[in-house]
C-alpha cells in the first residue's frame, strides 16, 4: 500500500514547469482573527505519496478532511493513478468558513484511512492588535 | 553551443557499435557529454524548448528516404539526456521520437521507448483540484478585508519597519562606484 512522504498547508504553492520543482509560500501554523464567522482565505494542502510495488494501476483515493470550529466537517475527494513511483496531490480550497475560534484541522485520508493531520489554532485578536497596513513611503 | 556535443564521433561510435537500445541507454547515461548538455538545459530551463527545437529542426532536413539518418546518434544522445528533465518540451521531445517507426531511424525511437519507461519511474507527477466552498452569507467585503491582515506567526520582526528588497546586483555596483 502507497505510503505518504509528507503533508502541508499553505496559503500558495508553485510547481515550476520546467523544473518540476514544489514551491511552498506561507505554510499555515496560526490564524488570528478580529470578526467570526469568516471564510479562510484560500489555502492548498500539499501530499507527496510514494507507490509500492502493487500500486500501479490501482486507482486510489485521496481525501482531505477539513474540521472547522463550530462548522460541519468537509471533505474534498480527489482520485489518482500512481503513472510513476512519486506522486504529488494538491488540493486548493477556498472559503472554508471558520464560524469560532478553536482548532482548525486539516486530515489527509487515502483510501478512507486517516494517515496524518496539519493543525492550526485559530484565535480571537482585538482589532487594536492588528498590524497597520503598511504606509506607502511615497 | 553546447548542444552541438551530442554531435561527438565518440556518441556516434558508441550508437553504432552498441547492439541493444537497453546497453545504449546505460552508456550514453554516464557519458560526460550527455551530461553536461543535461545539465545546460536543466540550468537553462527556460530557454530549453528552443534549444532542442533548433537543435533537432537543423538536423531533421537531413532525413532523406531510404538512407540511414545521419544524426541518429546524437538523437539518442538528446533521448537520453532529456531522460530525466522533467520540461514539457523533453516530454514532447521524447513521446514524438518514440512514436516514429520508420527504416531511417531504427534504433533511436526504441531509445525514446526506454527513456520514456525510466522518465515515468523516476519523475513526480501532479494531480491538482480545486474546490470552492459556498462563502457564508454574511461574509461581507470589510470582513475579508479584516481576515486579509489577519496575522499568522506573528513575531517582534513582523513589528519592525519592513526593509526594502529588490535590490540588485546593478544596485550594489552602482553603490559601491
Amino acid at each position: 500500500m502507497a505510503h505518504m512522504e509528507f503533508f502541508i498547508v499553505s496559503e500558495e504553492v508553485s510547481v515550476d514547469q520546467q523544473t518540476n520543482r514544489l514551491s511552498l509560500f506561507n505554510v499555515i501554523e496560526q490564524i488570528m482573527a478580529a470578526d467570526f464567522p469568516f471564510s479562510l482565505l484560500p489555502c492548498v494542502a500539499v501530499s507527496l505519496w510514494v507507490a509500492e510495488q502493487d500500486d500501479y494501476k490501482i486507482d486510489f483515493q485521496c481525501t482531505l478532511r477539513i474540521i472547522s470550529p463550530g462548522s460541519e466537517n468537509r471533505e474534498f475527494p480527489i482520485n489518482f493513478k500512481f503513472l510513476s513511483r512519486r506522486h504529488r496531490v494538491i488540493h486548493r480550497i477556498h472559503g472554508v468558513p471558520i464560524n469560532e475560534p478553536g482548532l482548525l484541522r486539516f486530515e489527509i485520508l487515502l483510501n478512507g484511512q486517516y494517515q496524518a493531520c496539519h493543525e492550526v489554532d485559530v484565535g480571537r485578536i482585538d482589532p487594536a492588535n492588528l498590524i497597520p497596513p503598511v504606509q506607502d513611503p511615497n | 553551443m553546447i548542444m552541438n556535443l551530442l554531435d561527438s564521433d565518440d556518441i556516434a561510435q558508441v550508437v553504432l557499435t552498441v547492439a541493444t537500445p537497453n546497453a545504449l541507454c546505460n552508456i550514453l547515461r554516464n557519458h560526460k557529454d550527455v551530461e553536461a548538455v543535461r545539465r545546460y538545459l536543466f540550468d537553462n530551463a527556460d530557454d530549453a524548448r528552443q534549444l532542442i527545437e533548433e537543435y533537432v529542426r537543423e538536423r531533421i532536413i537531413d532525413l532523406n528516404p531510404r538512407t540511414h539518418f545521419q544524426h541518429e546518434a546524437a538523437f539518442c544522445a538528446l533521448a537520453v539526456a532529456l531522460e530525466t528533465l522533467p520540461m514539457p518540451a523533453s516530454e514532447n521531445f521524447l513521446s514524438e521520437l518514440a512514436a516514429l517507426k520508420i527504416a531511417e531511424m531504427p534504433i533511436s525511437p526504441r531509445v525514446a521507448r526506454l527513456c520514456i519507461e525510466r522518465r515515468k519511474k523516476l519523475l513526480i507527477f501532479n494531480t491538482i483540484s480545486q474546490f470552492n466552498v459556498r462563502p457564508i452569507p454574511n461574509n461581507d467585503v470589510s470582513l475579508h478585508r479584516r481576515t486579509s491582515r489577519v496575522l499568522s506567526g506573528l513575531t517582534d520582526l513582523d513589528r519592525r519597519p519592513r526593509l526594502q528588497t529588490g535590490i540588485t546586483y546593478q544596485d550594489t555596483l552602482q553603490d559601491a562606484a
